[in-house]
């Protein structure tokens, strides 16, 4: 009667187990994952088309210094984005991609606020 | 004597935020109303302010269960506004990934019914692992482990990776295995049988009247389903039957979605076989699309909650208007009528077999 | 803290005034009373934490592993950070009636432990009716059950202290009439009897309905899964333990082992012969056979679903009660007559 789920029951404690110890150990991902954002600062050529797909408003363009004078570059608000890929698709030299590293965390949510710089990861 | 109880928006099932106001004498049910509108976000109104394709991330959150379901049937509307085909390989494509959605919003339902029932999170954990399995494989193919994104007008993001199909075919061996097991667990339980059968039953007429439709539709008797009278894609090509059962109690529509998940496992492997070659790559987004002719388009499909319509008035660039018809919505408000004269324990055993996403209902 | 002082208080006072005679009888049933209370606490402590990782290895998951080597030491941390809170009455209850139930309940579970036996040379009451007495102590239970839902002060406990009184009542009586067939069975009602007449044979072999009809009854009186619908009290009605502060949580998680081993202890003693066993000393067949039983108790938990209120009231009525008689002719046929 209720025999045959009790045995389901005690079978199943002989299974190992499914879920992962975080931190320590960790899942690998494959390599088309869409998480953190990265920027290639040499090759961004100022147009902000990003900053123009994204249904969020996530994006605004800054001013950065390099060496060869000032440029506009994307910061992006982490806490805002929604990983959705648009802003990837639409950049025409390809220098800002999703990669698949999903570690951020701050005590502070203003250190969210990605400037160009920080996004080389 | 009548009590009035309120059953607040936060408790510990796992529906979302719903308040419902019962009216119970002793044990008995007399009314119960639902209040909704705590997630209601304003998608229908937000979706008039951005461009076609920038939309489809916020159509996903609408049933954070099921989301490549709304993804599909948005995108299916701008593309019929523009008057663009969808490719061959991608039509088959879209199939798979659809039925893969499918099964994984049935295990979800199936993990949580238990739970509401008082199972003690035994049935949960075993369905979230297998509908972990099925996340994976639509992780592979679009990049992301719930809010996908990937289509595209005419087609998808990217093509299946390679050794899918294998893949595939050893998860839905394994997950057959599970289904059967998981009906073992549950039928041979007399308890669950008896709190199940016989509770709150829906005529046939009744399920028409109130515009019920999915599975708690085929419960009753009823055999409508979009997949077969309305067909889409590739469902008249694969040999497919909706599944019915006529008692139109709980058990029934705990039946149905059982065999419903069976069915897709079916149409996954037949539709694995046969896809043909070719590429399934849709239009890439631009700034500027291109522009949609400004008519009227109504889109049904069979999500697993039940049909869902758009309706889309369109203007070149964004939509003018857009109305959503969510099937939960409908089914959540024939719940006053389905209540009348059970029990209070049985008001959760019924919403449970309803399978309510408050994402849905409130948009 | 007031509650430790009044349960403290309270057992031992009972022991002492109902069970001894003289000063010198007093003492040794105080260092009785002392142990058996040291042996419920590690048994409660490491149950809870057998209990979570069972729970958790059927669900295919780790459990408690973070605090202490394999996660042993979680109970005691959540123990430190249930009394370190704030103790507060709501203003409806009746105050005296409310906190003096909680510890009542537990004092009353700690008494019968001490009444029964552990081992054949430590008797500490060698009644000749041992286990009526046992039965008639446990049936004060709904009494104070029902006086800690009424005195809360919340119409939901109230509502849900009448259905638990209910269920308890109803399921009491199979109760009883099976206790009559094994009392007949070993011919005593003694405890060291009833151990003794089962040398040969196990009473489990030889009523297996009574068993049956026994185990069943005692997950109702022990109020533990499918039959808990006090605690987990759906979904809808808050539940008893809305109002209760702190302080007295602890108390009420540590109520809920007590009960589960005195259950364990009873169908172990009166069922599975107690302390019979080759070789080793008696008193760790006893435990060992207590322990499987709570065992199992928690893989039923592990796999049920809870009953609804008046399925639950019928079963009990329309099949316990005719099996538990079925069983008293039927061994009377059998073996007596």
């Amino acid at each position: 009667m209720i025999l045959k789920p009790l045995m389901e029951s005690v079978k199943s404690l002989g299974d190992e187990c499914f879920t992962v110890e975080f931190p320590e150990n960790r899942e690998s991902l494959d390599d088309r994952e869409r998480y953190m954002l990265r920027l290639d600062m040499d090759t961004c050529i100022s147009c902000s088309a990003c900053e123009r797909i994204c249904p969020n408003k996530t994006i605004t363009m800054v001013e950065v210094i390099t060496e060869l004078g000032t440029k506009l570059m994307p910061q992006i608000g982490i806490e805002r984005c929604l990983f959705c890929g648009l802003c990837e698709e639409v950049c025409p030299p390809k220098c800002l991609t999703l990669t698949k590293g999903y570690d951020f965390e701050a005590y502070d949510k203003r250190k969210f606020i990605k400037r160009p710089e920080e996004l080389q990861g | 004597m009548v009590t009035r109880i309120n059953i607040g928006p936060v408790h510990p099932s796992t529906h979302g935020v719903l308040r419902m106001v019962a009216d119970i004498d002793g044990d008995t049910v007399v009314n119960v109303e639902p209040h909704i509108g705590f997630l209601h976000r304003g998608v229908e109104k937000l979706v008039e302010t951005r461009m076609y394709m920038q939309s489809p991330v916020y159509m996903e959150k609408l049933d954070y269960v099921a989301p490549l379901s709304y993804d599909e049937i948005y995108v299916a509307a701008v593309e019929k506004a523009m008057g663009v085909e969808v490719k061959e390989r991608a039509m088959y494509v879209r199939t798979i990934l659809l039925e893969l959605q499918r099964i994984a919003s049935h295990l979800l339902w199936l993990g949580t019914m238990a739970n509401d029932v008082g199972q003690f999170f035994t049935m949960f954990m075993w369905c979230f692992k297998d509908r972990d399995l099925v996340l994976r494989l639509l992780e592979e193919a679009s990049g992301a482990r719930m809010f996908y994104v990937n289509m595209r007008i005419g087609g998808l993001i990217r093509d299946l990776p390679p050794g899918f199909d294998e893949r595939t075919i050893e998860v839905l061996g394994y997950l057959e295995k599970r289904i059967k097991k998981y009906e073992d667990y549950l039928e041979k339980n007399p308890i669950f049988v008896d709190r199940f059968k016989g509770v709150g039953v829906v005529s046939r007429e009744m399920a028409i009247e109130l515009g019920l439709t999915g599975p708690v539709l085929r419960g009753s008797g009823v055999s409508y389903d979009v997949r077969k009278d309305n067909p889409y894609y590739i469902y008249d090509k694969l040999n497919f039957e909706p599944q019915k059962r006529s008692e139109g109690d709980c058990f029934a529509r705990y039946r149905v979605r059982m065999l419903e998940m069976k069915e897709s496992i079916r149409l996954v492997k037949e539709a694995l076989r046969n896809i043909p070659e070719g590429d399934a790559l849709g239009m890439q987004i631009r700034l500027i699309l291109p522009s949609a002719k400004s008519k009227i388009v109504c889109v049904s499909r069979e999500l697993p909650r039940g049909e869902c319509l758009m309706y889309m008035v369109s203007d070149p660039q964004r939509p003018y208007r857009l109305s959503i018809r969510a099937p939960t919505f409908i089914n959540l408000a024939a719940l006053s009528s389905i209540v009348k004269g059970c029990r209070t324990a049985d008001i959760f055993a019924i919403l449970g077999s309803l399978d309510i996403v408050m994402g849905d209902v409130d948009r | 803290m007031l509650t430790g002082s009044v349960l403290v208080a309270a057992w031992f006072v009972s022991n002492l005034l109902l069970l001894s005679g003289t000063a010198a009888d007093a003492f040794d049933v105080f260092v009785y009373a002392v142990a058996v209370s040291l042996l419920i606490i590690a048994f409660d402590y490491l149950f809870g934490w057998v209990e979570r990782k069972t729970i958790a290895k059927i669900q295919k998951r780790h459990g408690s592993t973070y605090v202490g080597k394999y996660g042993i030491l979680q109970n005691l941390a959540d123990f430190v950070k249930l009394l370190s809170k704030e103790h507060s009455v709501p203003r409806n209850a009746d105050k005296a009636l409310f906190l003096i139930t909680i510890p009542l309940m537990l004092s009353l579970s700690l008494f019968l432990i001490f009444l029964l036996p552990f081992s054949p040379g430590i008797v500490e009451s060698n009644i000749g009716l041992g286990m009526l007495v046992v039965f008639v102590l446990l049936s004060f239970l709904p009494l104070i059950i029902f006086s800690n839902g009424f005195s809360s002060g919340n119409k939901f406990a109230a509502i849900s202290a009448q259905r638990s009184v209910v269920m308890l009542i109803s399921y009491e009586i199979p109760l009883i009439l099976v206790l009559a067939s094994v009392g007949a069975l070993a011919n005593s009602y003694n405890i060291a009897g009833i151990i003794g007449a089962q040398s040969q044979w196990w009473f489990v072999l030889m009523m297996p309905i009574g068993f049956v009809v026994f185990f069943i009854a005692m997950l109702a009186e022990m109020e533990r899964p499918p039959f808990d619908m006090r605690e987990a009290d759906s979904e809808l009605i808050a539940g008893w333990l809305t109002d209760v502060s702190a302080p007295y949580y602890t108390l009420a998680l540590f109520l809920d082992y007590t009960r589960m081993f005195l259950g364990s202890l009873l169908i172990a003693i009166l069922f599975f012969g107690g302390w019979n066993g080759p070789m080793l000393p008696p008193i760790f067949w006893l435990l060992l056979k207590t322990f499987l039983i709570s065992f199992f108790i928690v893989i039923v938990r592990a796999t049920t679903v809870r009953m609804r209120v008046d399925r639950l009231l019928r079963f009990g009525w329309v099949w316990l009660l005719p099996l538990s008689v079925l069983n008293l002719i039927v061994t009377y046929i059998l073996f007596i007559g």
